[in-house]
């Protein structure tokens, strides 16, 4: 780990750009090929009503703060 | 009992000795170890030998007593209904008070601190993963020539379900009593004033110099849900453009389902650190009136953002 070797602790900026770069990285991997396949093309699905229904999943809100404390 | 009742502008009762009150006697002998004794424990709760059957007064025997005194005795945030559980526990099928020696309320929170389901609490079962994640880190004074090298921070153990596989999965459930309740049609939703002749709605024909002044006012729209918002009709009006696919039968429906997705820390006690950080979703199909309560259980948990910043310090003051 000596490539980061200052000894010195990460700025407030770092760390506030590592979290969100996690965030990001966590939303890479929920947003995974079999989604994005479901998001483009839809999915068939006997739903619990029992209609079978080709659903297409949209993200329609997402309320969110980022962890930058 | 009687004797207590002395504050001034009571009347005291006459010359009625215990001894006239039979069915009084348990309760002024249980009574005494609340009020005069400071430990809160009389001297017959710990020598229930103590106790004769005199003292039972309206109950059947020491065990009902004792619970009942259990109950009143203490702080009063006990409901009857709680009362009728304990009671349905101490009679229910595999209970015995043998079992119980040298069981108490600390050893109690113990095993259930250190308890984890063979499986661990987030079960492969219940489709829960875990993935490692890469961060490319920044270093002041120091470029790089492309993301992938500067240096990497693995963050393992990602704990995260599929999102398709939570989906597929509430949404075909028969057995939820939401199954029935989704909305899966979008649709506009007016509001029609008392009185308002409903075939003029939406024909904007009727120029509003013409009413006089009894005519009642317009229809409004109301934007309650998901379902009846105007994003909501722009995608499912370009869902019933798009081709469908040849191999679905002709009765299939195509429908939009509407992700709600939430994420925001959360502190699990008053006190220290304990927290999490979860994403959550929710189906927009569902009336926000189920949705919102927390009894319905219409949240769905997608993943939990570790906490870093332990790991972060470390890397870069070391």
């Amino acid at each position: 780990m000596h490539m980061f070797g200052t000894r010195r602790p990460p700025t407030d900026d770092v760390l506030k750009f590592c979290r969100r770069e996690l965030y990001q990285q966590i939303w890479h991997l929920l947003l995974d090929d079999d989604f994005i396949n479901a998001y483009e093309h839809g999915f068939l699905v006997k739903c619990g009503d029992g209609i079978i229904r080709r659903l297409f999943p949209r993200i329609f809100t997402y309320s969110a703060d980022y962890p930058e404390k | 009992m009687e004797d207590r009742c002395d504050a001034p502008g009571l009347s005291r009762p006459g010359n009625i000795t215990m001894a006239d009150r039979p069915s009084l006697a348990w309760l002024r002998h249980a009574l005494a170890s609340t009020l005069e004794d400071d430990d809160g424990d009389s001297d017959w709760e710990d020598d229930p030998d103590g106790i004769t059957e005199d003292d039972y007064g309206p109950f059947e025997n020491c065990s009902q007593l004792r619970l009942t005194d259990w109950w009143y005795g203490q702080s009063g945030a006990k409901s009857m209904g709680d009362f009728d559980d304990l009671l349905s526990v101490l009679s229910s099928k595999g209970f015995e008070l043998s079992h119980l020696r040298g069981f108490g309320a600390k050893k109690a929170e113990k095993m259930l601190d250190g308890f984890e389901d063979d499986n661990g609490i987030f079960s492969k079962d219940d489709g829960w993963m875990r993935s490692d994640v890469y961060l490319s880190l920044p270093k002041t004074f120091l470029s790089h020539k492309t993301e992938s090298a500067a240096p990497q921070l693995a963050i393992p153990g990602v704990v995260h379900r599929s999102l398709l596989g939570l989906v597929k999965g509430v949404v075909t459930d028969e057995g939820a009593p939401h199954s029935v309740k989704y909305h899966w049609r979008p649709h506009q939703m007016w509001w029609y004033p008392p009185d308002h002749p409903q075939e003029s709605v939406h024909s904007s024909a009727t120029p509003s110099s013409d009413q006089g002044p009894h005519t009642p006012p317009d229809p409004i729209r109301v934007h309650t849900d998901c379902y009846n918002s105007d994003a909501m009709l722009e995608e499912d009006a370009k869902l019933r453009k798009q081709a469908r696919d040849p191999t679905d039968d002709p009765s299939t429906e195509y429908c939009i389902l509407p992700l709600l997705i939430w994420s925001d820390a959360t502190h699990l006690s008053d006190f220290g650190h304990a927290s999490l950080w979860p994403i959550y979703v929710y189906f927009g199909n569902l009336s926000q009136y189920i949705r919102g309560r927390p009894t319905e259980f219409a949240a769905q948990h997608l993943a939990y953002i570790p906490d870093v910043s332990a790991s972060f310090q470390v890397l870069f003051t070391s």
